[in-house]
């Protein structure tokens, strides 16, 4: 599956808000295909990374490449590459999807009569044909999450980035949703998952990365992070983390309360 | 337990707090957890007063209650209208009831408009529902969070009236003034109340909601008329020496009813002042009990129902219509004047949000339907003896009509004001994440849809009604009015504009000097249209210019790449 040129390439990714570091110095290269499982601790510089590689932070120092292109020397060409559902999404919920989407694929460029065909394609595939024209204030949280996956994949991107893409799916979805990761990758898409969500992350991935304060401590496949076979990633997560003083001790929370 | 600085509420409002947390044990023996009761209004006057400032970004750490300020000049300044009520008829008994009859339409008018959304709000059923809260402690914090707005409100409103009657009136009647006031506060409170109980027991959720905000629109137009009506109904009333015998038809209001124990007091032992005193006493207390019943009861059930039932999920849905037999309105429109597909999301998204926001058309409306207010008033001050054909043909060798046109400009102010603001700011981030080559594409579409939607009705109207009235030589008039509206719009969005559609939190209006100079400008261009309107060709000439200069700019426009609309990460 991997190629010679990698489709994402970070070089030496620092960035920092004030006198606060958060990424320090991050190298990374992506091939086609390759499904990333990206996880770290809360405040680990995750959403930092995401929010370069999508364009959104513009002030970063190093170089942040995709397909060849330089992002910022030219972000709009690298936009019209990526498909991105952010976490904690947010969408203009007094409309319709079918409006929304004929929103977000024109902003993407589309041509009308492709987003009528895509979207009801979609919204099909994900079980929301009946609420195609329902405003999206009525819908769950978990109808909404949908809405904005199909959002993210509607103008055909080549990487897909996905910020905690279960959150508020029910186990059925989180299926279909881990399902669709595998096709999107078998089909060539690169995919960048970002979740605190362990096991899901252990079973889509084909290289996990673990950032933790700002750098990146551990790069590979789930088998060549375990120390012995039986370990789990949650269990690799922690031992990786949670070695500084200020580790979390549950124990601690009960003689709180207590 | 949470510490709250004496600075973080306005004080009056602190004052009132204080003043009702004294009753301790009345309000423990209503049932209610005090503690929590206190907190819980401790907590609604923080969050109230942080209201505009949280949604300034990085602007935090400082608390404001500037605008509670405001709005207590603002009502204030209503209270000088109510005292010169009373200052000017000269008919005590009437000149009580009139003034009482302002301020109670005034205090429903604001209960009505400003409390549902603190009545309406969803947060206390995540928030403290929760928690071991009883019904009863919730019920009544809310109610007296509301009662501590109200008699903000309240003092506002009747202070120039009482500082007026102290000077000028013997004791007893200021006394009975200031029963007066209460009695009709507390109509005021249960009229509301009627008009929630009933809404909520006839109409649906969404309906209602839709209810208060034409509520709001119609009584902010109401209150615009009575500006209007108001202070020539005072004069014709002080200039004919009317008396309540007069104007029988008050008897009706229960302002009347209150106001009669003015005329009591002053000797008039009279059957029908007997009888309206007694009811003056009898309606509010009636309607205490009638509603005290009611709030404990369902209405609180109801009210939590209806704040939660906008989250349900809704998912039996109809059967999905057929999306290839006909285009929407604004995707026929679109296509028509939109160049491209950006364009078109640009165009979309403004005239459906637009359509479908309950708090942008709360906004916007009012300030459109002055609009028609100000023609009828145009038209029924010019001349104001004259007959009908009369009035019209002045209004055509004046040329006044004219204003009508630049006053319509004035919403375009108004719209490229709210179309940038929406509580979903934070549903913008998709303009980042998308390739958007021209910002200038997407923001022309957005002028487009505005200007289709908001001033070529307008435009229209006026051709439907100035043609027939004023003859054809008025079409050359509103075409240039509408090029420099065009142009106006063009500049206002290169200039103003510093958001992408939708994508701010809801602000207070910070520009107002630049709104000034522009309103000023427009009246320049008024005047200077009305002094030149007789030049036929030369008003088609500029007319002519006018339109090739805005479509121009509009390519401009297309082309500019709108640095401001930049990504603020936070």
């Amino acid at each position: 599956m991997k190629s010679t040129l990698p489709l994402i390439r970070i070089i030496d990714l620092k960035k920092s808000y004030g006198t606060k570091e958060i990424l320090k110095g991050i190298n990374l290269d992506i091939f086609p295909g390759q499904v990333i499982g990206y996880i770290g601790p809360n405040g680990a510089g995750k959403s930092t990374t995401v929010k370069i590689l999508t364009g959104l932070i513009e002030d970063f120092t190093g170089t942040v490449e995709i397909n060849g292109i330089n992002i910022q020397e030219d972000p709009l060409a690298v936009k019209a590459l990526l498909g991105y559902v952010p976490e904690n999404a947010e969408l203009y919920e007094v409309l319709t999807p079918m409006e929304y989407l004929d929103f977000v694929g024109k902003l993407y460029g589309m041509e009308d009569k492709i987003i009528q065909e895509r979207s009801l394609k979609l919204l099909g595939a994900f079980g929301l044909e009946p609420n195609a024209n329902n405003r999206m204030d009525t819908f769950s949280k978990g109808m909404r999450q949908k809405v904005l996956l199909i959002s993210g994949i509607i103008h055909n991107p080549q990487i897909i980035i996905l910020d905690e893409p279960l959150s508020g799916l029910d186990a059925n979805a989180v299926i279909f949703v881990k399902e669709l990761i595998s096709l999107l990758a078998k089909e060539g898409k690169t995919i960048f998952y970002c979740s605190h969500m362990m096991d899901v992350v252990e079973k889509v991935s084909d290289r996990i990365l673990l950032i933790n304060q700002g750098s990146i401590i551990a790069d590979g496949t789930i088998e060549e992070l375990k120390s012995d076979p039986n370990e789990s990633l949650e269990h690799i997560f922690a031992k990786l983390t949670n070695s500084n003083s200020s580790a979390l001790d549950a124990s601690n929370i009960i003689t709180a309360i207590q | 337990m949470l510490q709250i600085s004496s600075r973080q509420f306005n004080n009056m409002e602190k004052f009132i707090l204080r003043f009702i947390l004294l009753f301790r044990g009345i309000w423990k023996s209503l049932g209610i957890n005090y503690e929590q009761f206190k907190v819980i209004l401790e907590t609604k006057m923080i969050l109230e007063n942080r209201k505009p400032i949280s949604f300034r970004k990085r602007n935090s750490g400082k608390s404001s209650s500037s605008s509670s300020i405001i709005q207590f000049v603002l009502y204030l300044i209503f209270g000088l209208i109510f005292m010169s009520i009373v200052m000017m008829i000269p008919d005590r008994y009437l000149a009580v009831s009139i003034m009482l009859l302002s301020f109670i339409s005034m205090l429903s008018i604001t209960l009505v408009s400003d409390f549902s959304p603190i009545l309406l709000d969803t947060r206390d059923q995540y928030i403290i529902m929760p928690r071991p809260v009883n019904d009863k402690t919730l019920a009544i914090s809310r109610i007296t969070f509301i009662a501590i707005k109200l008699f903000n409100q309240v003092i506002a409103l009747s202070l120039p009236v009482l500082i007026y009657v102290v000077f000028n009136w013997d004791i007893g009647s200021v006394f009975i003034l200031c029963l007066q006031l209460i009695l009709s506060t507390l109509i005021a409170l249960i009229f509301v109340n009627g008009f929630y109980l009933i809404s909520i027991k006839y109409l649906p959720i969404q309906k209602f909601k839709d209810v208060i905000t034409y509520i709001q629109i119609g009584l902010s137009l109401v209150l615009f008329l009575s500006y209007y009506i108001g202070p020539n109904l005072i004069q014709s009333i002080v200039e004919s020496h009317l008396t309540m015998e007069q104007l029988r038809f008050l008897w009706i209001f229960p302002s009347t009813w209150i106001a009669s124990f003015q005329a009591l007091i002053l000797g008039n032992n009279s059957l029908p002042i007997i009888v309206l005193s007694a009811l003056g006493i009898l309606a509010p207390l009636g309607g205490i009990y009638a509603c005290s019943k009611l709030f404990s009861r369902g209405f609180n059930a109801k009210i939590a129902a209806l704040a939660n039932a906008d989250n349900l999920p809704n998912e039996t849905s109809p059967t999905p219509r057929d999306n290839t037999i006909k285009l929407p309105l604004y995707k026929r429109l679109s296509a028509k004047v939109c160049a491209s597909p950006v364009e078109e999301a640009g165009f979309g998204i403004v005239w459906l949000i637009s359509s479908k926001t309950r708090e942008f058309k709360q906004q916007l409306y009012p300030s459109l339907a002055y609009l028609p207010i100000y023609f009828v008033f145009l038209f029924l001050r010019t001349g104001d003896d004259l007959p009908m054909a009369g009035k019209i043909l002045k209004l055509r060798d004046s040329g006044l009509y004219i204003v009508m046109f630049y006053l319509s400009l004035l919403t375009i102010l108004t719209v490229f004001h709210l179309i940038t603001q929406s509580n979903k700011y934070k549903a913008a981030w998709i303009y980042h994440v998308t390739p958007i080559q021209k910002p200038g594409q997407l923001m022309t579409g957005v002028l487009k849809a505005c200007l289709i939607k908001y001033v070529l009705p307008f435009n229209i109207l006026f051709l439907c009604i100035c043609i027939p009235l004023f003859g054809i030589s008025s079409l050359n008039d509103l075409l240039l009015s509408s090029a420099i509206g065009g142009i106006e719009s063009i500049l206002v969005m290169l200039f103003l504009v510093k958001n992408y559609p939708f994508s701010k939190a809801n602000q207070t209006n910070s520009k107002t000097i630049t709104n000034l100079v522009i309103l000023g400008l427009l009246g320049l261009l008024g005047y200077l249209h009305k002094t030149i309107f007789q030049y036929e060709t030369l008003i088609w000439i500029l007319a002519g210019l006018g339109w090739v200069l805005f479509f121009l700019m509009l390519r401009y426009l297309k082309k500019e790449d709108w640095k401001s609309l930049a990504y603020d990460d936070n």
